[in-house]
């Protein structure tokens, strides 16, 4: 199944003109200057390990927990309702609070889930890393693979608080997934590709604005030397089922591939990325020619996040490259079908975005190392949250790290 | 020499400077029985400054910036006089270093004579030498410290990953020919999904593949890290090089040492994967650990 029909499996309804008719086009979403938190804002803070909601002017004060244990991976859901951690002395169980802090859920995180045996039920029983509550009442369960992937698993969690969870999709992995707020259909980052229930839909290509090292003709079996790397060797080995290259580095090092028509090998070393683009030039004769190009931008990646629209038909990542940081909202385009791009936008965050979730159809709420906030996608603007505040506990006031909102 | 007159009525009167720090004042004075003459202060201070410099740390808002991390010293001065505390003294500090940027306190000294100041720095390079900048105090031993070790203020989260090996899944259907990899070879499927996870894996051949992105794979000589090296079991960690820099040596507790040559986008933050080579048992039964970690050396 190709990538197409993929996405077009979940996408029912894709309605194309929702997107375009946000006026963002043209509008760099850019911060606005700071207003007044709105009174309805909630904050979640930990103080002497115990876990408090506290209103805007962290006056208000709802205390969650009163034990004293270290907690961690606390995470308020978007609509303040629930609240979410574990502690240190519990390794795979995590805990649900309500948001009176009156009942309170123990969940395992190791469920039988009887899944169908792949490689990633190897790490149905990995060790629990993190937790996030995810819409009205959903959490995300993460689990440690490796450093390139996780396992991702979405539960229901019941309104009543029993023991029972609902399992909301079969696991996924990589950087970071997203489940729809409205089906199953689970979305993840990882390098360069997004994956919509495990199957890729979208890869990064070569970057546009990747500078042209070389270009180097050369006959298959021979090892050819780039001109402006005289160390960088080249060999196309055989043209069987595509180019056969190896390139041999600098020091001494090596990687093989075979590469598709208007595929590449990439290879990145500390901070600069290289990209070697074949094409066959003549068959018969054995000649292909490569493309050697370069861009100095370790951080070419996605950033580790994806959100679904509420409307459960749209993705957005964040593009981040050295250049420039685009919002990249990608879907079933009608019109072409056969690119999932559907609209781009400029994003004045600097700082790689670690959290990105849709609160309200236009309103994505994001959380940085330096900041909360919401981009306002209608009206093209950003509002910064604080991640500091002052809680008043017993007439005294505790400058306190928040580690979420809910301005819903 | 005249010492300094119990009563004094000539002109210019010494200003109402505390006894102590009287040294750089001088003038004429006028007895009430009409005798004077030239007084100065002989009472020299004999406030000093004594510092003491706590272990380096790595602040837990510290990132890196061109490679280098921040580090913080937090310092603790304490003013004498003649061996009594001197309260209510405003301090200012100095460091022999132009890169270091020095924090004065905040605070005059407390009524035990203590104040607090701190010193930052990305260049650990060389040793920094910290003293107090104030004229009527002097700091006969001015600390010094090596900024390196320096101890992170968050621990860290610390799992394993392991290399992948097709041995593990023979009982999955071959596939092939699998998107990068020779066009004439099969593997196991199993094998293949696990690549894609875990980054690289060992094929029954004993090549090393490698998953590229783009749903593609690459043969390599070893499972190679970020930095372009092979991974090492023992020796390689992966970080996220916001945190600890690329290369940089670190001393894990109860781990030993460790040198960050890998990354993902999996590592967010204060969290350290160890790599476990192929001991897949070992790392499920190391698990999640919390553990303190200092840096070394870049």
């Amino acid at each position: 199944m190709n990538s197409y029909h993929v996405l077009k499996r979940f996408a029912v309804a894709l309605v194309v003109a929702s997107i375009f008719s946000l006026p963002l086009l043209s509008l760099c979403l850019a911060a606005s200057p700071p207003t007044q938190i709105p009174k309805k804002c909630r904050a979640l803070v930990n103080i002497k390990n115990d876990l408090y909601l506290v209103s805007a002017t962290g006056t208000q004060i709802v205390r969650l927990t009163s034990d004293g244990l270290v907690k961690r991976f606390a995470t308020l859901a978007p609509d303040g309702k629930l609240i979410a951690f574990m502690l240190d002395a519990e390794p795979n169980t995590f805990r649900v609070v309500s948001a009176d802090g009156r009942r309170q859920g123990v969940y395992s995180a190791q469920y039988a889930l009887d899944e169908p045996q792949t490689a990633l039920s190897l790490y149905e029983d990995a060790p629990l890393i993190g937790i996030s509550l995810r819409g009205a009442d959903t959490i995300r369960l993460t689990k440690h693979i490796g450093p390139i992937s996780s396992r991702f698993e979405f539960y229901r969690v019941p309104s009543d608080f029993s023991f029972h969870l609902t399992r909301r999709s079969r696991p996924a992995s990589g950087e970071v997934c997203s489940i729809a707020t409205n089906s199953d259909a689970v979305a993840c980052v990882q390098g360069e590709d997004i994956f919509v229930n495990n199957n890729l839909v979208y890869s990064k290509d070569v970057p546009a604005n990747a500078s042209t090292l070389d270009a180097i003709t050369l006959n298959v079996g021979r090892i050819e030397s780039s001109k402006t790397y005289p160390s960088l060797k080249m060999q196309i080995t055989s043209l069987n089922g595509g180019i056969n290259l190896r390139v041999t580095f600098p020091d001494g090092t090596w990687q093989f591939a075979r590469i598709n028509s208007g595929g590449f090998m990439r290879v990145t070393v500390d901070d600069k990325t290289f990209y070697f683009v074949p094409t066959v030039a003549n068959a018969q004769k054995g000649i292909v020619k490569i493309a050697i190009r370069a861009e100095s931008a370790g951080s070419d990646k996605f950033d580790s996040v994806v959100a679904w629209r509420l409307s459960g038909n749209v993705l957005v990542v964040v593009d981040r490259s050295n250049h420039m940081t685009q919002l990249l909202f990608l879907g079933e385009k009608r019109s072409t079908g056969d690119r999932y791009i559907i609209n781009r936008e400029n994003l004045e965050i600097s700082e790689r975005i670690k959290d990105l979730e849709f609160v309200a159809p236009s309103i994505l709420a994001f959380e940085t190392d330096k900041r909360f906030g919401e981009i306002d996608l209608v009206h093209g603007k950003i509002t910064d949250l604080p991640n500091m505040l002052n809680v008043n506990i017993d007439n005294v006031e505790i400058p306190s790290t928040i580690l979420g909102w809910s301005c819903l | 020499m005249k010492t300094w007159p119990l009563a004094q009525t000539a002109s210019p009167v010494p200003p109402t400077t505390p006894l102590v720090s009287c040294h750089s004042f001088s003038g004429p004075f006028l007895n009430s029985d009409g005798s004077g003459g030239e007084w100065s202060c002989n009472l020299l201070s004999q406030r000093q400054a004594a510092i003491s410099a706590a272990k380096p740390v790595v602040p837990r808002e510290s990132r890196v910036e061109g490679g280098e991390i921040l580090t913080r010293v937090e310092l603790n001065v304490v003013v004498t006089d003649s061996g009594q505390p001197v309260p209510g003294v405003s301090l200012s500090m100095d460091s022999d270093r132009a890169s270091d940027t020095v924090t004065d306190p905040a605070l005059p000294t407390d009524p035990d004579g203590v104040a607090s100041a701190k010193v930052e720095t990305r260049d650990q390079t060389s040793a920094s030498t910290l003293s107090v900048n104030s004229p009527d105090i002097s700091t006969p031993s001015p600390t010094t410290f090596n900024w390196l070790p320096a101890h992170y203020e968050d621990d860290f989260l610390v799992t394993c990953y392991v290399i992948s090996l097709e041995s593990d899944f023979t009982g999955s259907p071959l596939i092939g020919p699998v998107n990068g990899l020779p066009a004439d070879r099969k593997y196991h499927q199993a094998f293949i999904q696990d690549v894609k996870l875990q980054g690289s894996g060992v094929a029954l051949d004993g090549s090393t593949i490698h998953y590229d992105g783009h749903g593609a794979y690459s043969v390599q000589p070893c499972a190679y890290t970020a930095i372009h090296v092979c991974a090492v079991d023992g020796t390689t960690v992966a970080v996220d090089f916001n945190v600890i820099p690329r290369r940089a040596n670190t001393t894990i507790s109860t781990l030993g040492s460790r040198q960050a040559q890998d990354r993902g986008g999996a590592i967010v933050d204060f969290h350290i994967d160890e790599f476990f080579g192929t001991r897949r048992a070992a790392c499920v039964q190391a698990g999640r650990r919390t553990l303190g970690v200092d840096f070394s050396s870049y």
